[in-house]
């Protein structure tokens, strides 16, 4: 509780605050939600393609299931970086803070790169956006998009944590910058989430 | 040094399902395969928004603001078109 | 935000003070005064649209100066029109009528009527503004690309809008139409995201949620749909820019015909399309319609001098409405095939919120009841508000069945029934707004006369052209054709549509009417007192206009909900909410 204390500007005296939590805090939730939707519609959309199309392609035949785990092991071991990196803020440690930050950095780079990779495998294989070689027209239109729109969401985090990491190695990021930005890259690994379990296993 | 851990026991866990659920693309099919894969979806996703996004220790109220938003609205959503995926899919002739 | 403690820091240059100005006040006026503009704009189109259904090829030599594409040799073409019809619906929509009540009145209002020094975010706030303008600029400069504007409606059906090839307007116009609702998304995010954060953490001390007025309410509500279902569009929108310029087919099925060559996409169905925008498109009617009910509901009390009847049930009704404001999409839909139990579905949801919304229009006819009424210039308005929600939503009831919406749909009983409620409705509550903040945002009155000569040429003129409207489809009157003198059994139908045109030039010229009263009151009108109509909300406790931070050194208290007028035993028949139990009695 003396975080969310601290959050709250020292001239707010409002009747209640319902949430218990300081406005910057609250609109990174909202901001979550209504990102989150985005992507619940594009989710929505898939499904919708995936229930109307006759047959849907063996996703064994394309996707090395070893690398896309590795991807995941990747995301969410950056996830459990952050949130070291999270708590160290809060405990005022600066050093551990800039550490676990670049660690974070560094593993959202890595499955960038990784990402990269298996694009570039798929592309060389003949998918594209308006066709594939699997069957199912849409299925090539469905991944990149999916994964191509979580990726720019991973490298918009990567810029914010390297913005971060920058202003906490200058002495000027706050504990609660630092919980920000993490509420939002936990945001993206929780997106991975579904896609990895929606669009690579079922 | 106890909060980091917690951190670091939830990744532990995350890595055991996530090897789970390509183990079970072997081992399961049909309908078992898609509902436990769905339920290792959800158990992640709670562990991920509830330690890791500290959701367990906010308000109640802020709880259910996050996830009614995103589950309800994306559930809502996805039951309205899925209805008329399927009569798509009936129309066009290939689905018999 | 440690600064906003700190109320005398004004910032001095003209720039940021007028044009980058991070004041929620001067925010809301850029918002009103843009959506002033666009609503010259998207009138202008509608005039266009109107001379053309009533003398269908007119030689028009000036108009071919300025569209040399869409008016060659002076005669209107037919994509031209589409092209009218489409950016008339989407500039109305989201560029006026959005852009005033819930741009502008949402951030004139909200931190003046909770007690807030501004908006929690001042700075997104400004970039909110700032995004809007590109996007107002984009979507009136797509008249002059290739091909003229957007011309698939504002639904942007595919495949009109996802074949660049199919009509002229649907090459570049309509990606410049993507981009400017897109750049419209992320700026009503912004705002929203700014709403509801500010009305939830920022309100001062004694102001519960309870004790907000209906406008801030409906504001809030309206913000909330507006975040939860703008998302879906955006992903939808993205998608379509994919179908257009990336080769996708997410819309477009296998077998598509367009000029004698058969186009290579398969797979996908314009039926997608349909969902998600419409997911987005009927709550947006909402996001509109609300903060017009909250309007009304907020002004009444003032001018019957009594309480607001059914305060609580107001809200619970705002957010039934909400709740099923998001499970009734589907109704805009009865006639694209969908699956006909999912129909039934959306006609069940569909007539179900009729019934929260009988009981706000009940509560504000009770709200009538028994109060001693003046009629100014807002209450004029807000009369014409109640009056056209309640005959207006009448047609809502044939056309959220599903069996006589399917008899209606591609008719003007559609075009009449929608101009009633999201044109009229908002735009009656926008004028009243107007017409009641204006001493608010710049010290001085507008003239009452001019006002009340605006609304008695507004509210006739638009039922006579409306409700016109709704018995021109019942008899069989099909929307979006752009002439109606080829067809013999719309013969009958020539003279009505002369009828409705001249009608329609009436109320077209009449704002401009407002126009001058607004812009000459800023600098000519009667000074205003401090509290004008002797109200109790929030606002009126401060000076006018409210200076940089609204309140004083120090923050209001409030003490009591804001419609305690004629209270038993209170000195006068309005008590602010500032007052405390101790000086007059608290009703609520």
């Amino acid at each position: 509780m003396e975080i969310t204390a601290a959050a709250q500007p020292a001239n707010w005296d409002g009747g209640v605050s319902p949430f218990g939590i300081g406005w910057s805090k609250l609109m990174m939730w909202l901001f979550i939600v209504s990102d989150g939707l985005v992507f619940a519609g594009f989710l929505a959309i898939y499904g919708f393609i995936r229930l109307a199309s006759p047959d849907w392609p063996d996703r064994s035949r394309m996707f090395h299931l070893d690398f896309i785990a590795l991807m995941t092991f990747t995301l969410i071991s950056s996830s459990a970086t952050m949130a070291t990196a999270v708590a160290a803020a809060r405990e005022g440690n600066r050093k551990t803070v800039l550490r676990f930050l670049l660690l974070t950095v560094l593993g959202g780079c890595a499955f960038l790169g990784m990402q990269a990779y298996e694009w570039t495998g798929l592309i060389r294989e003949g998918a594209g956006l308006g066709s594939n070689p699997w069957g199912a027209p849409l299925f090539g239109a469905c991944f990149f998009v999916l994964t191509g729109f979580h990726g720019s969401h991973v490298l918009s985090g990567v810029i914010v944590l390297a913005m971060t990491a920058v202003r906490s190695r200058m002495g000027m990021a706050r504990a609660e910058g630092v919980e920000l930005a993490g509420l939002y890259w936990h945001f993206v690994d929780l997106v991975w989430v579904f896609i990895f379990t929606l669009f690579y296993l079922i | 040094m106890t909060t980091y851990k917690i951190y670091w026991a939830t990744w532990g866990v995350l890595l055991l399902i996530t090897l789970g659920m390509i183990a079970a693309g072997g081992a399961l099919t049909g309908k078992l395969l898609l509902v436990s894969l769905l339920l290792a979806m959800g158990v992640k996703a709670a562990l991920i928004g509830g330690t890791f996004m500290h959701l367990r220790s906010e308000q109640l109220s802020l709880i259910l603001i996050v996830t009614l938003g995103l589950l309800l609205v994306g559930a809502i959503l996805f039951a309205g078109i899925a209805a008329d995926a399927v009569r798509v899919l009936r129309l066009s002739g290939d689905g018999g | 935000m440690a600064e906003l403690a700190n109320p005398v820091h004004q910032p001095s240059s003209f720039l940021r003070r007028y044009i980058f100005s991070q004041d929620h006040k001067v925010i809301g006026i850029q918002y009103l005064i843009t959506a002033m503009f666009m609503g010259i704009v998207g009138g202008l189109l509608a005039m266009l649209m109107r001379i053309q259904l009533a003398w269908p090829g007119q030689n028009m030599p000036l108009l071919s100066k300025l569209f040399p594409d869409g008016m060659a040799g002076g005669v209107m073409k037919p994509e031209f029109y589409l092209s009218l019809i489409t950016m008339h619906g989407t500039i109305m929509i989201f560029f006026v009528v959005s852009l005033a009540l819930v741009g502008g009145f949402g951030n004139f209002l909200i931190p003046l009527q909770i007690g807030a020094r501004d908006m929690a975010f001042p700075f997104l706030n400004m970039l909110s503004f700032w995004t809007i303008v590109p996007g107002c600029l984009i979507m009136m400069g797509s008249f002059f690309v290739e091909g003229g504007a957007a011309a698939s409606g504002w639904t942007a059906y595919p495949p009109l809008s996802a074949v660049r090839s199919a009509v002229p307007g649907s090459n570049w116009g309509q990606t410049w139409w993507i981009v400017g609702m897109a750049l419209f998304i992320i700026s009503f995010t912004m705002g929203g995201l700014n709403f509801v954060t500010t009305i939830l953490d920022q309100r001062t001390k004694g102001m519960s949620m309870m004790r907000m007025p209906l406008v801030v309410w409906a504001l809030f509500i309206a913000s909330v749909i507006g975040l939860l279902t703008f998302p879906a569009l955006l992903a939808a929108a993205i998608l379509l820019l994919f179908d257009r310029h990336f080769g996708t087919s997410f819309y477009l099925p296998s077998g598509l015909y367009f000029g004698n060559h058969l186009l290579p996409n398969k797979g996908g169905t314009p039926l997608l399309w349909q969902h998600l925008f419409w997911f987005l498109g009927h709550p947006e009617v909402y996001v509109l319609i609300l903060p017009a009910l909250g309007i009304t509901l907020d002004l009444l009390p003032v001018f019957t001098r009594k309480p607001v009847f059914g305060y609580r049930m107001t809200i619970y009704c705002l957010y039934a409405i909400a709740i099923l404001s998001m499970i009734v999409w589907g109704h805009h839909m009865y006639v694209s095939g969908m699956s006909p139990y999912v129909g039934e579905f959306f006609a069940i949801g569909t007539l179900s919120i009729t019934l929260p919304s009988t009981i706000i229009g009940v509560n504000m006819i009770a709200s009538l009841w028994g109060g001693s009424l003046r009629f100014p210039a807002p209450m004029l308005f807000v009369i014409g508000v109640i009056v056209f929600f309640g005959t207006g939503g009448f047609g809502g009831l044939f056309l959220g069945n599903a069996t006589s919406d399917i008899q209606l749909h591609d008719t003007y009983f559609v075009v009449g029934h929608f101009h009633l409620m999201i044109g009229g409705i908002t735009l009656l509550a926008a004028f009243a707004a107007v017409y009641y903040w204006f001493p608010k945002m710049f010290g001085r009155m507008m003239s009452d006369r001019l006002a009340k000569l605006h609304f008695w040429l507004t509210f006739p003129t638009f039922y006579a052209l409306f409700l016109v409207m709704h018995y021109q489809g019942l008899a069989g009157m099909p929307r979006r054709y752009y002439a109606f003198d080829k067809y013999e059994f719309l013969s009958g139908m020539v003279k009505s549509q002369v009828h409705i045109s001249l009608v329609a030039f009436v109320l077209g010229a009449a704002q401009f009417i407002f126009l001058f009263n607004f812009f000459w009151s800023i600098f000519r009108g009667a000074k205003a007192e401090p509290n004008p109509w002797n109200a109790a909300t929030l606002e009126w406790t401060t000076a006018s206009p409210p200076p940089h931070g609204n309140w004083g050194e120090e923050l209001p208290e409030v003490h009591r909900w804001p419609y305690d007028y004629s209270v038993p035993g209170a000195a006068s028949d309005c008590t602010p909410q500032t007052v405390p139990p101790g000086i007059a009695p608290v009703a609520m």
